[in-house]
Formats: C-alpha cells, sequence, structure tokens
C-alpha cells in the first residue's frame, strides 16, 4: 500500500515536471533548429567519412 | 522472440549490464545459452534506490543456467559518475541546455560502459552484453546510432565485443513468460517503483522528456546531441580508464591484447550481432 502510495505520489511529482521542462526544451530546440539541421548534416558526412577510412585499414 | 545470430559464438565468459529488469534478465538468459559464464553487472550510481531489487532475478536465472554459471556483482560508479555526468555539468547546460534531462541517461549509461570496460579488461571478459532494445530507443543511449558507434570503439579501443541480443524484441514480457523467467506478469508495464529493479529519481522526467519532447518534435536535435554528447565524454572515459590501470601489471596494452585474442571472429557484418 505505502509502495502504491509513493508510485503516485513520485509519478504526481515528476510527471508535471517533465512536461515543464520538456515544452521549455522544445521551445529551446525550435530556436536552435537552423544549428541542428547543419550540425546533422556535418556529422552525418563524418561518419561516412570514418566508415570509408575504416573500410580502407 | 529474437535472438543473437546463431553463428555468433561468445566463447567462455560474458559480462551482462543488468539492472534486473525484464529486458536485462532476458539478455542475461539469452547470453548464458552462449557462454559458459556470465557475470551480471548492476552499477550503482549513488543516487538511486532499492538496487537490491536486482538480486530478485538472480535466483532464477542461477535455476536456469546453473548456479555456477552465473556471478552478480553490485558495484558502485559513483567516481565515475562524478567526473562523467556531473564534472562539466556548467558547461553541459551551456551546450544542451533543457535536453540535459533526457541526456543524463547516457552521462550514467557512459559511467557504467568505463566500468565495465575497467572490470572486463581485469577478468579477461572479451564479451559485453546488455538489454537494449529498439522500442525503447526514444531514450539517448538507446539509439540505434548511439549503440552502433559505441560498439565500435569498444572493439577497437579496449578488444571488447558489444551486443544487444534481445535489440528486435518486441514484448519481453511475453518471452520471460515463454521461458519461466518472470517473476510475475507485466512487470514491464511498471513504472517508478520497480519490483526487480533500482528506481532513479531522474528516471521519470527524463522518460517523459525523451519520449513526449526529444523525438519528432525536436528535429534531429536527440541524434545531433546524443553525438556531441557521447563524443565529449569518450576522452574522460578514456582518461579514467588510463589512470586506473596506470603502473600496474599486466597494463592496459597488454589486457587488450590478451582480450582481442581470446575474442571470437567477428560476423561479416557488425549488424549480423543483433540487428539481423
Amino acid at each position: 500500500m505505502l509502495k502504491l502510495i509513493g508510485r503516485y505520489l513520485i509519478a504526481a511529482i515528476m510527471i508535471p515536471v517533465g512536461v515543464a521542462v520538456g515544452v521549455a526544451g522544445w521551445i529551446q530546440n525550435k530556436l536552435r533548429q537552423e544549428y541542428y539541421r547543419r550540425r546533422f548534416q556535418e556529422i552525418r558526412n563524418q561518419i561516412q567519412q570514418e566508415e570509408i577510412q575504416n573500410k580502407q585499414s | 522472440m529474437t535472438t543473437q545470430n546463431a553463428t555468433f559464438s561468445l566463447g567462455k565468459k560474458a559480462s551482462i549490464l543488468y539492472s534486473g529488469g525484464t529486458d536485462s534478465a532476458l539478455a542475461a538468459y539469452l547470453v548464458g545459452q552462449k557462454a559458459e559464464e556470465i557475470t551480471l553487472l548492476t552499477f550503482d550510481p549513488g543516487f538511486i534506490f532499492f538496487i537490491e531489487n536486482s538480486k530478485k532475478h538472480v535466483e532464477l536465472l542461477r535455476h536456469h543456467l546453473g548456479a555456477d554459471r552465473v556471478k552478480h556483482e553490485i558495484i558502485p560508479i559513483k567516481p565515475f559518475i562524478d567526473r562523467i555526468l556531473f564534472g562539466e555539468r556548467k558547461l553541459d547546460f551551456k551546450k544542451y541546455g533543457f535536453n540535459l534531462t533526457a541526456l543524463v541517461c547516457l552521462g550514467c549509461r557512459l559511467s557504467m560502459h568505463t566500468m565495465a570496460i575497467i572490470y572486463n579488461l581485469e577478468h579477461g571478459i572479451p564479451v559485453i552484453a546488455d538489454g537494449s532494445i529498439r522500442k525503447q530507443s526514444t531514450v539517448p543511449e538507446q539509439l540505434d546510432s548511439f549503440v552502433r558507434r559505441n560498439r565500435r570503439t569498444l572493439w577497437w579501443k579496449y578488444g571488447i565485443r558489444h551486443f544487444s541480443p534481445i535489440y528486435t524484441e518486441d514484448n519481453s514480457d511475453l518471452a520471460m513468460d515463454k521461458i519461466r523467467l518472470s517473476l510475475k506478469p507485466n512487470l514491464k508495464k511498471q513504472f517508478i517503483l520497480f519490483d526487480t529493479q533500482a528506481t532513479c529519481p531522474f528516471g521519470v522526467p527524463a522518460d517523459v522528456y525523451a519520449r513526449l519532447f526529444y523525438g519528432e518534435l525536436s528535429g534531429p536535435a536527440r541524434e545531433v546531441d546524443t553525438f556531441e554528447y557521447s563524443e565529449q565524454k569518450r576522452p574522460l572515459m578514456e582518461a579514467i580508464i588510463g589512470e586506473h590501470f596506470a603502473g600496474k601489471t599486466p597494463g592496459l596494452d597488454e589486457l587488450i591484447g590478451h582480450l582481442k585474442t581470446v575474442a571470437a571472429p567477428l560476423p561479416a557484418k557488425w549488424e549480423d550481432i543483433d540487428h539481423a
């Protein structure tokens, strides 16, 4: 019973924390979306280069 | 149920990153059928509760696989957590902002990997397995790209084979029931306070953040951050491992060389280990 109460008590606190931080994070990621798009492409190219080098070695 | 590639033999010893939950217990069972001796490594980062719960599935695994074939160790990793997860917290917050809510689990996983590498090198164990599953790839440490990159690093740098035998598993509860390894039905559906594994206070907000806000909604942010964060922490991990073996005999290079000689041959494609 105590465990059940504890579970819902933690959920009642931590889930709203996750949602609140999540909304803030979503706004942050929207503002940074151009950076993320560019960096994603750079990382993809870097990984492809590494793959080629590893195959050669 | 999906299992690892049938042609991939594990040899004598393997270790498993073991929380005690359904996925890691199922992974341990599958690895135990391929290796002569398995060591279940449960890590205590210092901020989780009820870590003793991880022992509950161990008895069942010993019953199924043989008592002398299953070792279980609970190892503290707080000093590694302090350096890898918290050591650069100001820099991390500046760089990743609110996304750290989910990346905290990746930092914890990298600290676990650091200790697992040390353990495997010291004990001559050439294989590390874990219970990562694609279904949970909303969290950074189970992203396909991270799992694959981490696997390559473990082999090239330390001579350790990593694989995730249940990566493509859809229902580990059902799979556990089929082999009678489950302590009770629907363990996977538990949340926050688990019967067979520890409870992490960061786990709930991290999971909510990763599932709802850090996927499609954030475009490539999760992929980029996961790559950058793990690459940023990699030198720290190497430094910790280097410091641990400094001045010891046999040295780090000798231990890595030993693991590379005892490891089973690689399959034709890395993905064949468990992604096939």
